[in-house]
């Protein structure tokens, strides 16, 4: 780690959006339901590197960006730049972070406004800042849009004069205008082709040098983020789960999503087909309900079992899985069997029919076939499901199964390469081994 | 968020509505001039006589306590008695409900025959003459006044055709329709306030003697304030059919359906057309008022026993309960049609309960 | 064994807009072969979604196939038309371009379906999934009754106004029938949801993106279609579902031994699923040949360019390392996507101006050539038959005078009406490209 201080240090930062939130709902005496897009992110941005913050879309990257650019209001945490809490500033000071921190958005195509002149669009942060003279500013106009590779002539134009990736080098030249120490780059390329998309990387790359600029650079694209950070944070469902030297996440990710994450893009060559890959099976959870422990717990393939437990990986993620579905209540009891082979009263069927029932349901539930001693396990309390108490089996089974990624929640750590995953605290034993997945 | 919930919501935000609208009537009566004790009363009445009615009325309390006994009043279901004629207010209101129900329901079934087919011609056929000509249509039917409207229809019809029409204060009309001898039932009723025949009695005509001459004659009467009160509507509507399809049928899911190869009546109607109902009902359901509104003009153009001829003739006569009586019911009216029209939308579009 | 299962040959389709003649595809051959996965891959405005919305006889006005030829192979049609259309029949191929509207419609969910790029708005918002599967389920159901006529074919498919109307009454003058929706329930069970009876009631807007793209998989699937045609199928997912997906479609294609005509922007899902390759630029297919061919021994440098701009996931230095200016710098195409407007097209190579290689036999029109590697390999530049000819070079400023300048640093000046179509409404099919995430 670098001796001096970061630019930027994110500490704890918390968004969270609020439903029911409304009078009646108080009234109704629903509560609120936070949604947590952002749930405890923390990382240092160094003087002159580009941090990478990467993962799938809604995963909160986009809004911790604009959170720490203090473009939205923190719920909890705080962000320092160059030693300050940007959510103490006010007045000069806080003109002073808006001029030294700059933003570039993902949509070329609305982020400027289409009744202005390019011109004006670039100069437009000089005139609110008051920076220099009339001719002064028209100069520095000018030269920006060199510098991004337009041509000056090009002042007076409209942005819908220009091409997708044109409008991407006038949206950075106006972050560029008031010489900004820290810009975010949110998703910065991905509205753009693909040959297009390698000029503007190029182009802040060169840009980042001749300014010594430190970047924020958001993006879903795991090859982009390769080839522009020097570290990467990944994200998933609100939170970091691990940070890395570019090439150590490349070459050695150490979290099981960012190994999947790596692992499920496909490769432009020709070997692509003959890759072994493991795919993730089902969706990211919803940030209304995030899971318990582990947010990743609910599609990591090396969900750590119970110590005493003999039970491969496999078989493991599958009785996991079941009972998630059976902890949200997400198996139609009605649609078991063949039309109408079992009839439904109170919510569970005739005991003549549990046995049957519960071999139904077994199939449909689980593909892979258990241990014996699991299979007991299991049909119990399926058969507790057959009769129609839910929590009965879902006890049954957590008594059996209850893994400790569920109970507790791991903590990204220190160090150069923190990863949030009980497989890599020292604490715990490592069952199995985190390289048993290669 | 739930039915419930959102029901809730509707009803509270009505009775805001309901709620201003009493208190600016209130206020209206307040600063307009005249001593409402003299309205109430004959020319000529004596000044004890005067007096003692402010006393009664309460008219001589401050403002904000003859403010709150009204609303009491009105919570209450007490609308008072009118000036004019003494009698209850509400009664004189609910004698004259189903005239103008009758009024603006055949005046939005004859919008919605013709504009939603002519919307989809024009939506289907885009920039072919059908287009042209039905755009020109609803340009003209947005722009022209109800009153003109009414009154023309009334000289083509009943003057140059001969067919008999109740007339407003327009002699020369009356004159050219007395000329006409049948069928002229009901005909002279008019100005005592008495339709010659409801929409329910036509009905019962017809159920209990088989005949459809009461029918016959309902619709005869109906026709044409219904067709005055329906262009405005039919025009917007096929406007916003037009425009509403043109959008629907850009879109990616039509494309789908036809390229799983659905046929084209079912891409065109059960997809298309429903999707393009959803935001129709909702402007439907804002522009009740604007029909209420007009049911007032067109009800005055053809001596229309509704509510809206009452309300003129209250104003007339500065009969404030009267006049309050009315507003307030037909705020009541907006109100339920639009929660109504909320309820519909919910049920259509599955997307807004979730939200 | 192989066999042609669809022939495109010469085919142009164009927009005629206001500002003018649009050449979205312009004399496209392509030949794709019963069960094999054809990718064409090709940046916005490329021409790629216009190619596939042209076989599905999806194109509306202003846009219009305005010649070529599209052969399609099926006995049983050809047989089923022999009488009525005589003329569309090429031994056992059809001429679907010859076929009259209505009989190319019914080949549409039977023959050729399509999975689009965004499920969220391709499903109808009101209607519940199992409902719009169960349609497509019927399509087929009421095609296959009759199968050898193709009037009756035409004719069951069709369904009036009346009927529609009296539905509302009469359940059984529904076009949705029972078994239909029973088998919709199969076809999601089919491509991994689970729960699919519930899910089947649900609507679109319940489903989360990657659900909602393996119900339209189901749906396409439901007329049990010789050629499928994915356009973009994911490119609105996240890489974790595009895995998932791609790895249906690869089950599902195994399994059935459909065609599949995969149009993306993305060259790793080409190499993931196809087995051979067009690449496209300017409404042509510029190069194509097995995989191997385009990735590994392409002679069209727009190839060369589209595979350079990728950075990489692995392997390569990245920019930790000590001359990281060098060692890592992308190697983009310069200049940006062509004009398509017919007047402002010149009878050249469409790629001259951003051409590295660019001589003066580029300013003829090149054919396609034969080009190494296998007999399929094909080229649309001078290259694939002449070495680069240093001497031959057209001079760097050569397009500065009549177009734009080339170049990364500076780009051209957007003249009015000369920037690159890419994202120009007159193009409606053409905008789900590579311009969104
Ligand atoms: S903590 Fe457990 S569930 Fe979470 S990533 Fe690590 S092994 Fe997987
Ligand atoms: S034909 Fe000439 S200009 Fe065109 S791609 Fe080949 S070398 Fe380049």
């Amino acid at each position: 780690m670098s001796v001096d201080a970061p630019l930027v240090r994110v500490d704890g930062l918390r968004k969270y959006f609020w439903e029911n939130d409304s009078l009646l709902d108080r009234l109704f005496g629903d509560e609120p339901v936070p949604v947590r897009a952002v749930d405890g992110v923390s990382f240092d941005i160094h003087e002159g590197e580009t941090l990478g913050l990467v993962g799938e879309s809604g995963c909160g990257k986009s809004t911790t960006g604009e959170t720490l650019l203090r473009l939205q209001e923190p719920t909890e945490g705080r962000v320092e730049f160059d030693g300050e809490n940007v959510y103490d500033l006010g007045g000069a000071a806080l003109t002073d972070f808006r001029r030294r921190a700059q933003v570039v958005f993902q949509d070329p195509f609305s982020s400027l406004d289409p009744r202005m002149t390019i011109g004006d669009i670039v100069r437009q942060p000089l005139d609110v800042h008051g920076v220099g003279t009339d001719t002064e500013r028209r100069e520095r106009v000018r030269d920006l849009l060199e510098r991004v590779g337009l041509s000056a002539d090009q002042i007076d134009r409209y942005p819908h004069e220009f091409s997708g990736g044109q409008r991407q080098r006038i949206g950075i030249a106006r972050a560029l205008a008031l010489e900004p120490d820290f810009v975010v780059l949110d998703e910065p390329t991905s509205a753009l082709d693909v040959s297009v998309q390698a000029q503007v990387l190029n182009l802040l790359d060169d840009l980042q040098d001749e300014f010594d600029l430190t970047y924020l650079l958001i993006s879903h694209d795991l090859s982009v983020i390769r080839h522009v950070c020097d570290r990467v944070a990944v994200m998933y469902l609100g939170e970091v789960v691990e940070i890395a030297p570019v090439e150590d996440l490349f070459a050695d990710p150490d979290h099981p999503y960012t190994r999947a994450l790596l692992e499920s893009v496909p490769r432009a060559s020709t070997d692509e087909r003959e890759r072994d890959r493991e795919t993730l099976a089902g969706d990211v959870p919803s940030p209304r309900d995030p899971p318990s422990g582990c947010r990743f717990r609910t599609r990591c393939p090396m969900v750590i079992p119970p110590d005493d437990l003999d039970i491969d990986r496999e078989t493991y993620r599958a009785l996991m899985t079941l009972r998630q579905r059976i902890e949200q209540r997400d198996v139609s009891l009605e649609s078991v069997g063949g039309d109408d082979q079992f009839t439904i009263d109170d919510g569970g069927v005739p005991a003549a029919d549990v046995p049957a029932f519960v071999a139904a349901l077994k199939d449909r539930l689980l593909a892979v076939d258990l241990p014996e001693r699991h299979d007991a396990i299991v049909e119990d309390a399926l058969a507790e499901l057959a009769t129609g108490d839910w929590d009965a089996a879902e006890d049954r089974l957590r008594t059996a199964y209850e893994s400790v990624c569920e109970r507790d929640h791991p903590e990204l750590g220190d160090g150069s390469h923190p990863v949030a995953c009980h497989l890599h605290d020292d604490a715990i034993e490592r069952t199995p081994a985190p390289d048993s997945l290669d | 968020m739930s039915m419930a919930k959102f029901l809730v919501r509707r009803l509270l935000q009505g009775i805001v509505v309901i709620w201003g609208v009493v208190t600016i009537m209130f206020g209206l009566r307040a600063v307009a001039p005249g001593d409402p004790a003299n309205l109430m009363l004959a020319e000529g009445a004596t000044q004890e006589l005067v007096e003692q009615v402010r006393r009664e009325e309460g008219l001589d309390e401050p403002v904000y306590v003859q403010y709150l006994d009204y609303v009491r009043e009105l919570v209450t279901g007490d609308f008072g008695y009118s000036w004019q004629s003494n009698r209850e207010v509400e009664a004189m209101v609910i004698e004259r409900i189903p005239a103008t129900i009758e009024l603006t329901i055949a005046a939005t079934i004859v919008a919605l025959v013709i504009a939603i087919p002519l919307g989809v011609i024009s939506a289907t056929r885009r920039n072919e003459p059908a287009d042209y000509g039905a755009t020109m249509f609803s340009l003209l039917g947005i722009s022209t006044p109800n009153f003109w409207l009414g009154l023309m229809l009334i000289l083509v019809f009943g003057v140059w055709f001969g067919i008999p029409y109740p007339t407003f204060g327009l002699s020369w009309v009356s004159l050219a329709s007395i000329s006409v001898p049948f069928p002229s039932v009901g005909f002279y009723d008019f100005p005592t306030g008495r339709r010659p025949v409801g929409f329910g009695e036509a009905v019962r005509t017809l159920v209990r003697y088989g005949s459809v001459y009461d029918l016959l004659v309902w619709l005869k009467h109906i026709a044409l304030p219904a067709l005055t009160l329906g262009t405005y509507f039919t025009a917007l509507i096929t406007r916003l059919t037009r425009s509403g399809m043109v959008d629907e049928l850009g879109k990616p899911y039509v494309t789908a359906s036809q390229a799983k190869g659905l046929p084209s009546v079912l891409v065109r109607y059960k997809h298309v057309l429903r999707n393009t109902m959803i935001p129709v009902i909702t402007v439907l359901g804002l522009q009740m008022g604007t029909l209420m509104g007009g049911a007032v003009i067109t009800e005055t153009v053809f001596n229309w026993p509704g509510l809206g001829l009452r309300l003129i003739d209250a104003l007339g006569t500065r009969d404030w309960p009267l006049m309050q009586g009315i507003v307030v019911f037909i705020a009541i009216a907006f109100v339920t049609i639009n929660i109504a029209v909320d309820a519909v939308y919910n049920y259509l579009d599955p997307r807004v309960s979730e939200q | 064994m192989t066999e042609e299962i669809l022939r495109v040959s010469d085919l142009s389709t164009r927009y005629f807009t206001q500002e003018g003649q649009v050449n979205a595809v312009s004399s496209l051959d392509l030949e794709i072969e019963r069960g094999e996965v054809f990718g064409i891959v090709g940046e916005s405005g490329s021409g790629k979604s216009v190619t596939a919305r042209s076989v599905m006889d999806l194109i509306e006005p202003p846009g219009e196939i305005t010649d070529g030829e599209i052969r399609y192979r099926n006995p049983d049609l050809v047989e089923a038309i022999a009488d009525d259309h005589p003329n569309a029949i090429d031994g056992e191929f059809v001429k679907l371009l010859e076929l009259p509207d209505d009989v190319r419609r019914s080949l549409r969910g039977t023959s050729f379906s399509m999975i689009f790029q965004d499920p969220e708005s391709s499903f109808n918002p009101t209607l519940t999934v199992g409902e719009q599967l169960a349609e497509a389920v019927e399509v087929q159901r009421r095609a296959s009754a009759t199968p050898r006529s193709t009037r009756a074919r035409t004719e069951s498919a069709e369904y009036s106004l009346g009927s529609l109307l009296l539905s509302n009454v009469f359940p059984s003058r529904r076009y949705v029938s029972e078994e239909s929706r029973d088998r919709a329930i199969e076809l999601l069970e089919l491509v991994g949801i689970p729960d699919p009876v519930e899910r089947a009631d649900e609507y679109p807007h319940e489903y989360s993106g990657g659900m909602l793209q393996r119900a339209m998989i189901a749906q396409a699937l439901a007329g049990e279609p010789d050629v499928l045609i994915a356009d973009e199928p994911t490119t609105a997912l996240d890489v974790t579902i595009q895995a998932q997906i791609l790895d249906l479609l690869d089950d599902l294609q195994r399994e059935t031994g459909m065609t599949i005509l995969l149009i993306t922007h993305n060259l790793g899902v080409i190499a993931r699923m196809c087995d051979r390759v067009g690449v496209m630029y300017a409404g042509e297919i510029v190069e194509r040949g097995t995989l191997e061919d385009v990735f590994d021994e392409q002679i069209h440098p727009y190839t060369a360019g589209l595979l350079g701009s990728v950075p990489d996931l692995e392997g390569g230095a990245t920019r930790r390392d000590a001359d990281r200016r060098t060692a890592d710098r992308l190697q983009p195409i310069p200049g940006n996507v062509p004009s398509l407007l017919d007047h402002e097209m010149d009878d050249r190579c469409q790629f001259a101006d951003r051409c590295p290689k660019a001589m003066t036999a580029c300013l003829e029109h090149p054919p396609e050539y034969p080009a190494g590697g296998s007999d399929a390999h094909r080229a649309r530049c001078v290259l694939a038959e002449r070495e680069y000819d240093e001497d031959a070079a057209l001079s760097d400023g050569y397009f500065d005078e009549s177009k734009r300048p080339v170049g990364d640093e500076h780009a051209e000046p957007a003249e009015p009406g000369t920037e690159p179509p890419e994202e120009r409404p007159q193009q409606p099919a053409e905008n789900t490209g590579g311009e969104r995430q």
